[in-house]
């Protein structure tokens, strides 16, 4: 090659690459001025579209990164604190876990499943609905209306529902966990029932207050103060009790608690409590229990119901009672023994239920020969008495206050002629008899229905709740369960007849039998206030009677 | 300028009273929760933190970690949100 053709080639690329240079050049110049020129107008240009929203995008991801950093940067901060319960750092730990805190939905701060472990559910047996293990009781209170008044009445309503579509009285529900449920009661619920059908409508307060009532006692054997008090009221058939009986809303067409009966499990108590006032029915449902209990007792006894509106501790109990009572009632002094179903209680003499009283009574009582007097006595003095009893706090306990109702049935008989269905109630309030009627519900030894000694051990409150149908028989002048609650006032309202309450019902099932040893007076035992506490319970039971009589 | 600033401030005062920015919000924030950038970012902050001896504030942290936070943002999602706020800010325009 020739040297010249290579100097020509170099100053060739030479010149390409100034002019190329020379282009950069002037293309920078010409940016720059651009630039220079933007810049002048970029504060008052409107930010493009696109920068805008580029801004606004930059804000939102700003907002979710802060979120992001500081829960990285709390999350490292605990851990890297040492543990105030056991003192070490993170990754201290000799299993090297890390103590963190879960903070996940649904799940409790370790990582675990909060579920119940407890989660047994069990249906009502009333409404069939179905709840925990921790609030079937609550419910089932509140259901049949043994919790308080507005359950009552809540219950109440529902009774009256439920009663519409059934005729019987008596439907019982469930009794397999009714431990006072046993055969004599179940005997004591069919009589109820054949009663009810009978005597029935009753109307009970709120028509749906003895229905729960007489549920509630019958599935629930004592606890709470009586369901209201199912009086047993006793059959009208005495012409005198006929006006207490109304008040007591004996003749109320639609008992309640016959109507409640059936439908609620306890039909037992409803029965008899129609006529209960709603007063009585109010009270704890106690009369299931006595419904149950007085199952067997209940047989002879005219037992009278005495409801005090607010503890009708006797409720089921009595009302069955009643029913199975009323007709030995009538027979007044006869003491029905007969009538009581044969697996009544030990003492029941008349087939009444035999009270605690009664018992004693029998020792030396006459089968109910006095009853009559004592009823006559123990009506002034039931007032007197009953108020004292009221003071009782038997919540379903004393029920029984009953008042003479000693033992002897034909005692018994005799006020029961006298005063009528009240009449009983107060007597056995006063315990004129002096049989110790007064029976707390500690003592019952069955007088309730006269005979199911052992039913009424077992529902100890129910039993006061039931009226032993005292029927005049055997001086055990039904048992009436009197309502601990208002003895006062269901004790005065019987004295006076008030149509509003129902007096206490007594549950004095004395059987004359039982007695014939004791007292034989009517009111052989006088309910004296021996030990001075102002009542005549039990302390006061063992004296003799001393006056009384009507 | 002021005009510009006036209208970035007319426009963030109709974005929140409409309800929109908390929308946008909430879209933006489970897009990147679907798309794994959040725990991405977490993990990288703990890093962060955990490398620097030194105690920081939360604001130290947000300045060291944004620039990354915002690289990593997924194309879709941004493409997403760019879309509906342009869209909002015209119809406000």
């Amino acid at each position: 090659m020739s040297s010249t053709d290579m100097e020509a080639l170099f100053a060739k690329i030479h010149k390409d690459q100034v002019s190329q240079l020379e282009l950069l050049r002037h293309t920078k110049r010409a940016m720059d001025k651009t630039i220079a020129s933007s810049k002048d107008s970029s504060d008052s240009a409107a930010a493009s579209l696109a920068s805008l929203s580029f801004e606004i995008l930059g804000d939102l991801l700003d907002e979710i990164i802060l979120d992001v950093v500081s829960e990285a940067h709390r999350e490292i901060k605990n851990m890297r604190t040492v543990c105030p319960i056991c003192k070490t750092k993170y990754g201290l730990m000799d299993d090297k876990q890390p103590l963190l805190v879960v903070v996940r939905a649904g799940q409790d701060i370790f990582g675990q499943n909060p579920q119940p472990s407890n989660s047994q559910t069990f249906d009502c047996v009333h409404c069939q609905r179905s709840f925990p293990a921790q609030r079937y009781a609550p419910h089932l209170e509140k259901c049949l209306g043994l919790a308080g008044r507005s359950s009552s009445r809540a219950a109440s309503r529902r009774m009256g529902a439920e009663r519409a579509g059934s005729g019987s009285p008596f439907t019982p529900v469930s009794y397999s966990d009714d431990r006072e449920a046993s055969d004599s009661d179940k005997d004591l619920i069919e009589k109820k029932r054949k009663k009810n059908a009978s005597n029935n409508n009753f109307q009970s307060n709120g028509a749906g207050a003895s229905g729960p009532n007489g549920g509630a006692d019958y599935v629930t054997p004592s606890p709470a103060k009586p369901s209201s008090s199912k009086v047993k009221k006793q059959k009208p058939s005495k012409s005198g009790s006929s006006t207490k009986l109304k008040g007591l809303g004996l003749h109320t067409p639609s008992s309640t608690a016959a109507t409640a009966a059936p439908r609620d499990p306890t039909p037992v108590g409803e029965i008899s409590l129609g006529f209960l006032d709603d007063s009585l029915l109010l009270a704890n449902g106690r009369s299931l229990q006595n419904g149950s209990g007085g199952g067997g007792n209940e047989s002879g006894n005219g037992t009278t119901i005495a409801t005090a509106a607010a503890t009708t501790t006797a409720t089921t109990g009595t009302t069955q009672k009643l029913s199975s009572s009323n007709p030995k009632r009538t027979s007044g002094g006869g003491v029905s023994s007969s009538k009581r179903p044969p697996g009544s209680g030990p003492s029941s003499k008349n087939g009444q239920v035999l009270s605690f009283y009664d018992s004693l009574r029998a020792i030396g009582s006459p089968e109910g020969a006095s009853s009559d007097d004592d009823d006559s006595n123990s009506h002034s003095k039931n007032s007197h008495h009953n108020n004292i009893d009221n003071s009782d706090d038997y919540n379903g306990v004393n029920i029984h206050k009953k008042k003479k109702s000693s033992g002897d049935d034909g005692r018994r008989k005799k006020n029961r002629g006298k005063r009528g269905l009240l009449s009983d109630v107060d007597d056995d309030y006063n315990d004129e008899g002096g049989d110790g009627e007064y029976i707390d519900r500690d003592e019952d030894k069955g007088n309730y229905y006269g005979g199911d000694d052992e039913d009424f051990s077992a529902m100890e409150v129910d039993e006061h709740t039931r009226y032993g149908g005292v029927s005049g028989g055997g001086g055990s002048g039904g048992m009436v369960g009197v309502p601990l609650s208002s003895p006062s006032a269901s004790y005065s309202s019987s004295s006076k007849a008030s149509s509003q309450r129902l007096p206490p019902l007594v549950l004095r099932l004395k059987k004359s039998s039982a007695y014939s040893g004791a007292s034989t007076d009517a009111h052989d035992m006088e309910f004296i206030d021996i030990d001075g506490d102002g009542d005549e319970d039990g302390m006061d039971v063992l004296q003799t009677p001393k006056k009384k009589k009507s | 300028m002021s005009s510009n600033d006036q209208l970035r401030s007319n426009l963030h005062r109709e974005l929140v009273a409409s309800g929109k920015r908390d929308q946008l919000v909430e879209l933006l924030k489970s897009r990147l929760i679907e798309s794994g950038w959040r725990d991405d970012l977490k993990a990288y902050t703990k890093e962060r933190i955990n490398s620097k001896d030194s105690a920081q504030s939360v604001d130290e942290i947000i300045k060291d970690v944004s620039p990354h936070a915002r690289a990593t943002v997924p194309d879709k999602v941004k493409t997403e949100l760019l879309a509906q706020i342009s869209a909002f800010v015209e119809d406000n325009m």
